[in-house]
């Protein structure tokens, strides 16, 4: 074997292990004759690092294929864009809260950017939306969704010294993490994913309203502190995971759907949970990373879910 | 399992990127390796496009799952593996949507361009 196929080879182990059994032998015969033709002996650094990252992209889409995370892209774009508009219309911008404002005595919330920048923010995402709706025009709709990734984090960093008035840092960071879930993939799924995701944000909407009818405005402070307080939201996770286990634990697509959506819900937990007190987050996160082995344990045969039997050799069984 | 075979021919009918439509179009007359699809596609952009390995493994994977591409056949030449790809009817129906769609867009570029008021030509008077 000589140097450069050596440092082929080793190259290509960022592809998995299956995909190499069945492929390596022909990609490292091409490498070869594009060296050959190119009277090299050695391959191009940028070469390798283009395998590489291919190899790992490549692990990335066995793991998630293109259809699941098309599926968390629509998921998440309607989950963002229905959560977007309930904190413009209750919190951010509330056009009958001057019909009610002289009679509550409350804050107006006005949509101006400079007095509250979260109205940008929701905006990006209906606007991303919107784009996902209209034949043709998702490259739009990522661009928004592009800005919508970038925005939360611009504002947190300008907020620090200025002291703006603008969302809580728990909501810049979900609506980060749900950004980039949005660019995993495509929404295509639109009349399932939305009419599902409006669905599900419209009834905690509505539970908050009726679970706190005297406060005239829902902020997302109080989104975070009333409802989606830290204790509330790890049952609420530690169901939906229960669920995505138990009920798809033969389907791989749905499970990964509803584990994956329940990243930025997980991360707005355990940062409540650190902020409250640094052990509850320790906790917390300990409490992850066990349902996490667990969970793909029971996913990859350890545990016999029936008889409790642990052991690879179930598998196949 | 075929509701994933209509999301993947949906997917293949959308947002054909450059390398795809060559491997296909590489492809057209006939099966080939990968270094020699590196050279047709290389040959078709007029040295535009170079291909680079992983990109091209990557995008035959994906044409594979569409169901545009299949393998047809592997040879051990001068101790190298190669693998021989083809395309498959729905391929051909993939690459003839395409060139038809380029061939409109083409059409519509030059009739636009045809319609192009003329600018007044400066009369010289001396």
């Amino acid at each position: 074997m000589t140097q450069l196929e050596t440092n082929y080879r080793r190259a290509l182990r960022s592809y998995p292990r299956v995909w190499r059994q069945q492929n390596e032998s022909v990609i490292l015969g091409t490498l070869l004759d594009v060296a050959e033709a190119e009277e090299r002996t050695a391959p191009r650094a940028m070469e390798l690092m283009h395998l590489v990252v291919s190899g790992m992209l490549t692990r990335f889409g066995l793991w998630l294929t293109t259809r699941t995370r098309d599926w968390i892209a629509t998921t998440a774009l309607g989950i963002g864009a229905a959560m977007s508009v309930g904190l413009v219309l209750s919190g951010t911008w509330m056009p009958w809260s001057r019909v009610l404002g002289p009679y509550t005595g409350r804050y107006i919330p006005e949509a101006n950017p400079l007095l509250d920048f979260g109205i940008i923010i929701y905006t990006l995402w209906i606007l991303g939306f919107i784009a996902s709706l209209i034949p043709g025009q998702w490259k739009t709709g990522r661009a928004f969704m592009i800005v919508a990734l970038v925005a939360p984090l611009v504002f947190a960093v300008i907020n620090r010294p200025t002291h703006l008035y603008g969302p809580n840092d728990r909501t810049l960071v979900f609506f980060t993490i749900m950004a980039a879930l949005v660019l995993l993939g495509t929404p295509r799924q639109k009349k399932v994913g939305y009419v599902a995701s409006a669905a599900g944000v419209g009834i905690v909407f509505l539970w908050l309203a009726n679970a706190k009818p005297a406060i005239g405005y829902i902020d997302d402070r109080r989104f975070w502190d009333a409802l989606v307080s830290p204790d509330k939201l790890a049952i609420a996770i530690a169901i939906a995971a229960v669920a995505a286990v138990y009920l798809n634990v033969r389907y791989r697509t749905p499970r990964q759907i509803i584990l994956i959506l329940l990243i930025p819900w997980i991360t707005v937990c355990g940062a409540s949970f650190y902020l409250d007190d640094p052990m509850n987050g320790v906790r917390f996160a300990i409490a992850v990373a066990a349902g996490l082995i667990l969970t793909e344990s029971v996913y990859r045969g350890l545990i016999d879910t029936e008889s409790g039997y642990f052991g690879r050799n179930r598998i196949g069984a | 399992m075929l509701r994933r075979v209509e999301y993947a021919v949906v997917m293949a009918t959308q947002d054909m990127r450059e390398p795809t439509f060559l491997i296909l179009a590489a492809l057209a007359n006939g099966k080939k390796h990968g270094y020699a699809l590196i050279g047709e596609a290389d040959e078709l952009s007029g040295g535009r496009v170079k291909l680079k390995v992983g990109t091209l493994y990557a995008a035959l994977d994906r044409l594979q799952a569409e169901g545009a591409v299949a393998s047809a056949g592997e040879e051990v030449v001068d101790g190298r593996h190669r693998r021989y790809y083809e395309l498959t009817d729905h391929g051909v129906a993939v690459l003839g949507d395409e060139v038809a769609r380029m061939e409109q867009n083409l059409e519509q570029a030059k009739a636009r361009l045809r319609m192009r008021p003329v600018p007044p030509v400066a009369v010289r008077l001396s």
